[in-house]
C-alpha cells in the first residue's frame, strides 16, 4: 500500500472565505480577481461548502458589495443536512465596494463539513465573486456549491438543489472580529 | 495565526479530480486549472484514465459523475479501486447521456475508510467526448498521479495502473451527498 500523508494540516485563520483553504480554495485554481456581479435569481440563496479542523467561534460575517447596492442581504451558516446554525436576518446591503462588517450572535461551529450561505431579495444590487470565462455551471457543481430557490431570508431549514449558474460569491465568516 | 495541531479534514461534500483529496493545486500548478477544462474526444477505446486521491476521515461515497463534453457516444463504466488496483465498487456500463453537463451514476452507497484510494472512467469508443484538462504533454501526468490503462471497459476486477496514452485528464468525481 503506498505511503501518503496521514492529514492535512490547516493552519487556523481568522477569517474563512468562500475560497480559503478551508472553503473551495485550492479546488478552484486560478480564478482571476473578483469581479462586481448581479445576483442570479431574487430571493435565491447560494450556499458554499468549508470544512474545519476544530471548533471555532464565529463572531461576524464579512460581505464585499459590488459597484451597485439596492435592496436587502441575509448571511448564514448551515450544517449539512441544511439546519441552520446561525443567520444575521435581513439587512439592508452594504456601501457599494465597502467590505460589510455584519456582526452575528458568537456560535461555535465544528469540527465538521459546513456551508456558508447568502441570498438577496433582488437582481439589483452586485456582490463581489467569481464568474470567469471558463467556469461553467457544471464546475461549479463539481466543486459542491448547492442553491435554494425562494430562500430570503435565509429559512430555517434548507432544501439544497444542484447550483444552476457558473457564479461563486466572495464573502466570508469571522473568527477574530473586525472594527 | 496558530497552529491547533493535525486534524483530519473531511471532504466538502464532493470530492474531484481538483479537490485536495485529490489533486487539488497540483493541478494548476502543472497548468491544468479547473477554467482551462475542454471538451475533447476520448483517447482510446476502451481505456480507462485514473485519479488517485486521499481520504482522511471514514465517509459514505453515493454517486460518482463525470463531465460530458459536446458529443455523448456508447458507453461509460465508472469505479473506485484500492491503491492496488483492486475494484471497489462500479457503475457497470451505462449509456453516455446529456451533452455538455456532468453525468451522475447511482452507486450502492460506499464506505470508504482513510487511506488512497483511485477513481477511474472507462469508454467504449473515441467519439464520445468529456471535459478534460492539459498539462501540456501527457508526463506531467505522471507527477499529477494522473494513470492510464488500455483495456479498462468495462471496469475489471483488478487493473495494472500503467501511463496515459494521451495529455487527457478528465474531469470527474464523486459525492457524500444525495444532490450534486
Amino acid at each position: 500500500m503506498a505511503d501518503y500523508p496521514t492529514s492535512f494540516h490547516l493552519l487556523t485563520p481568522s477569517t474563512i472565505s468562500t475560497i480559503g483553504q478551508y472553503g473551495l480554495g485550492a479546488n478552484i485554481g486560478s480564478l482571476g480577481n473578483p469581479t462586481s456581479n448581479t445576483w442570479p435569481t431574487a430571493n435565491k440563496a447560494l450556499f458554499i461548502p468549508f470544512r474545519v479542523a476544530v471548533p471555532l467561534n464565529v463572531v461576524q460575517f464579512l460581505l464585499f458589495t459590488g459597484a451597485t447596492k439596492s435592496g436587502n442581504v441575509d448571511v448564514g451558516i448551515y450544517d449539512v443536512s441544511g439546519t441552520r446554525i446561525v443567520s444575521f436576518g435581513s439587512v439592508a446591503q452594504g456601501n457599494v465596494n465597502t467590505l460589510q462588517v455584519v456582526n452575528t450572535t458568537d456560535v461555535f461551529i465544528g469540527p465538521g463539513l459546513f456551508y456558508m450561505a447568502l441570498a438577496m431579495d433582488n437582481t439589483t444590487g452586485t456582490q463581489m465573486g467569481f464568474a470567469p470565462a471558463g467556469l461553467t455551471t457544471d464546475m461549479t457543481r463539481m466543486l459542491g456549491v448547492m442553491e435554494m430557490a425562494s430562500a430570503f431570508p435565509l429559512p430555517a431549514n434548507a432544501t439544497f438543489a444542484s447550483v444552476s449558474q457558473a457564479f461563486i460569491p466572495l464573502f466570508a465568516i469571522s473568527l477574530g472580529g473586525f472594527s | 495565526m496558530s497552529v491547533i495541531g493535525e486534524q483530519a479534514v473531511m471532504p466538502l461534500g464532493n470530492i474531484h479530480v481538483h479537490s485536495i483529496e485529490g489533486n487539488g493545486a497540483n493541478f494548476t500548478t502543472a497548468g491544468g486549472s479547473l477554467t482551462t477544462a475542454a471538451s475533447a474526444a476520448w483517447p482510446g477505446t476502451n481505456r480507462g484514465h485514473l485519479s488517485f486521491f486521499a481520504v482522511q476521515t471514514p465517509i459514505v461515497v453515493t454517486q460518482l459523475f463525470c463531465y460530458n463534453g459536446a458529443t455523448v457516444s456508447g458507453n461509460v463504466d465508472m469505479a473506485i479501486l484500492d491503491s492496488t488496483g483492486r475494484r471497489i465498487v462500479s457503475t457497470g456500463s451505462t449509456a453516455q447521456s446529456g451533452t455538455n453537463q456532468l453525468q451522475v451514476f447511482d452507486i450502492t452507497d460506499t464506505t470508504l475508510f482513510p487511506d488512497l484510494y483511485t477513481i477511474v472512467l472507462s469508454c467504449d469508443n473515441t467519439t464520445a467526448t468529456f471535459f478534460r484538462v492539459q498539462f501540456g504533454n501527457s508526463f506531467v501526468h505522471l507527477g499529477v498521479a494522473s494513470l492510464g490503462v488500455a483495456s479498462a471497459f468495462p471496469v475489471p476486477a483488478s487493473i495494472v495502473f500503467g501511463l496515459v496514452n494521451a495529455d487527457y485528464m478528465p474531469l470527474m468525481g464523486m459525492t457524500i451527498k444525495t444532490v450534486v
